[in-house]
This record gives C-alpha cells, structure tokens and sequence, in this order.
C-alpha cells in the first residue's frame, strides 16, 4: 500500500524562488533559510519519495474568482508554471499522478469532501518553490497538487482543513501499490504587508512547535485569530495545517529553520518523518 | 471569520479582473499604453476606474480590489516606474525622480 513517508512545510516567499532561479542562495541576507535545507536534501535522497502532494493557495494564477473552489485536487498528467505578473519564470513542467490523484478523488467525495478535480491546471510558485527548495537541480518526483483557497472569502477553517489533509492521507495509505509519498504545505509564516499585519516571531515559534506536539491546537485556531496574530496573509498556515493532518499522528522532527525577514515574511521549514508512525487517522 | 459584509461581496470584479489579465506581458504592455482604453474594454464602473487613476492601494482595495489581484496592477506599474507605485510621499518622490 502507498505510504506518507514524510511532511515537509515551507515558506514560498518569490524572494526564494528569485534566489534560487539566479543560484544565489549563498549571496542573499536569508542565506540561513537555504542552509537550513542541507538536511531537508539528505532526507529525501536516502528516503527517495515517489510523489509529492503540494498543497498550497494560488495566488491569482489558475484559479479566478469566476470559479473559486474551496479546495482543488490536481489530476493532470503534467502542470506547468506561468508568469503571474512578474515576468516568465524559470519554466518548469512537473509531471502528474493522475492514477493517485484521482483514487485519492474518488476517496475524498466517499469520505463527504467536496472538492473540485483540475485535468488541466497551472502550477503557482507556492508550490514550484517549494519543491525547487527540495531539489534544486530537476525535480525528480511526480506531484499531485491540491489547492486551499486562500483569495476570497470566505476561506476553510483551519478545522476544515486539518480534517482534509487527514482524509487525503487515509486515501494515500488505501491506495494499493507500494508508493511512498512526501507532503509538503507551502505557505505562511506571519506576514507583515503594509496595513495587514506584522511579522511576529513569538506567534510563528509557537505555530512550529504545535505543528510538531500539537496540531490540534493549530486546528482549533479561527481564521480571525490567525489573521490577527499573523496578518491577512498568515492565513496560508492553512496549508501548513492541512499537511499535518495529511502525516497524522506523531511524528519525528528531521529538520527545521525560521529566519525573518524574508521580505516580509517569518520564513520557515519544517520536515517531519512519519515512517516511524503506522498510526490509521 | 468577522461576519461578512454581505453587500461588498462581489464588488471590483472588472477590476480584478483586469488585474488578473496582467498575468499576460501582453496585457501588461496594451494596459501601460492606453489604460483609460484598457479599463473601458473591462467594463469598469467610474468608480473603479478613478481608484486606477489615483493608483493608491487602500483606495483600490476600497472598492473591492483583492490583493491577490491587486498585486499584479501594482507591479506592473512598479516595473513601469510609475509614480502611483508609491504608498507614500518619500517613494512617491523617488520614483518620480526616476530612482525607482
């Protein structure tokens, strides 16, 4: 049966994806934040993920607000990234896993989630990012992505998406071919951008340290408190908490990072290894 | 979430989607070259087209622009060195002195 091997929750500030396109992680101010990924490239070269799930908010790339789902489930045989209004980026095209993603459909609307399913979808730098951080030379995994609206309200709760992310693992460890998966919850932290917040270290440590003993405190926070405490932006930790649900259970901490200011942004990591963990959630 | 505003919900869609076309470096240029033009053809109302004119955030987001969207219109005016870029008189000065 498909495993979730590992979790892995990451800042997708566009400063990061500019570093990394320019290859000058070693140069910039937040040199910390790459550093902190030396042991991230460890991990997943001996534990060798077959898939990467990527859930993330799109950023006003794929989705309009003509049609805005709530959570969207990428079935496609392959997403590519596009301009979102910054110029071309460095162009990638990651392969699908469509056989996984749709098993993982099918279990999510049986198990009463109603989500919507992408055959063809464009992949924001909220997930490029994340996964350029992870493999900075091609990445060699397929991925399936699944989309949190973050853009118009109103928003999932964090309850909501914790309860996803724990469905979308039941279905992975239902499928049935020996498939190891790693999660990855791009987003977050706290953001300070202009009127909308400020970047607020205790709040972020705090958050890090719940995600790790604690997710259920994380998923009984309210979108009000995160956006007071983290500012509007800080909403993104919903793909933070959706991952968690997605590893369950306890888990070991491989790695983690914080450095602000990204930008405007607590920019952190954290990666978890569940295969100690057999826990059914 | 804070209760929702009920009659705001929905306002600024011209707007944001004109700000969502800017995805395109197409779109980008044909807006920068004409924007009374390019607004026109996005239908949008007079309101939202003085927030355009006037170009500051908290009056775009005002009438309904979503920052996700909004995001865009503000960069592709900040790569054009467009003064209404700037949030505030120091930058505004600077960017009109052509620093930006």
């Amino acid at each position: 049966m498909a495993e979730v091997i590992g979790g892995l929750s990451t800042s997708h500030v566009p400063m990061i994806g500019k570093a990394i396109a320019a290859k000058r992680q070693e140069q910039v101010s937040f040199r910390p934040f790459f550093d902190g990924y030396a042991p991230v490239r460890q991990w997943v070269a001996q534990a060798r993920p077959d898939i990467a799930v990527v859930i993330y908010n799109d950023h006003g790339l794929n989705f309009f607000l003509d049609t805005m789902p709530t959570f969207a489930l990428g079935v496609a045989r392959e997403y590519a990234n596009a301009d979102e209004g910054w110029g071309p980026p460095v162009p990638h095209v990651f392969p699908g896993a469509p056989r996984l993603g749709w098993h993982i459909a099918d279990r999510l609307v049986a198990d009463e989630f109603d989500i919507a399913t992408c055959q063809e979808m464009l992949f924001d730098h909220a997930g490029a990012t994340a996964l350029d951080l992870v493999w900075p030379d091609g990445v060699p995994v397929a991925t399936i992505p699944v989309v949190i609206n973050a853009v118009q309200p109103p928003l999932p709760t964090p309850r909501r998406c914790y309860k996803i992310g724990q469905a979308i693992g039941r279905a992975i460890r239902a499928y049935p071919e020996p498939l190891k998966v790693l999660v990855i919850g791009s987003g977050g932290l706290s953001h300070s951008l202009g009127q909308s917040g400020s970047i607020n270290q205790a709040y972020d440590k705090r958050c890090m340290d719940q995600m790790l003993s604690d997710p259920e405190a994380l998923a009984s926070l309210t979108n009000d408190e995160i956006v007071r405490d983290a500012g509007t932006q800080g909403l993104e930790i919903l793909t933070w908490i959706a991952m968690r649900g997605v590893v369950a259970g306890p888990v070991d901490l491989v790695a983690s990072t914080y450095h602000a200011p990204i930008s405007h942004t607590g920019g952190a990591m954290m990666l978890f290894d569940a295969r100690g963990s057999r826990t059914v959630a | 979430m804070a209760d929702l505003d009920l009659d705001a919900m929905g306002q600024g869609y011209a707007l944001n989607k004109l700000a969502w076309s800017l995805n395109r470096a197409d779109n980008r240029a044909d807006f920068l070259a004409d924007e009374d033009g390019y607004c026109a053809r996005y239908g949008l109302s007079d309101v939202e087209r003085a927030a355009v004119r006037n170009g500051d955030k908290q009056g775009l987001r005002g009438v309904g622009g979503n920052p996700y969207f909004l995001a865009k219109l503000d960069r592709t005016w900040r790569i054009a060195g467009d003064p209404r870029r700037a949030d505030d008189a120091v930058e505004r000065a600077r960017l009109e002195n052509g620093n930006g």
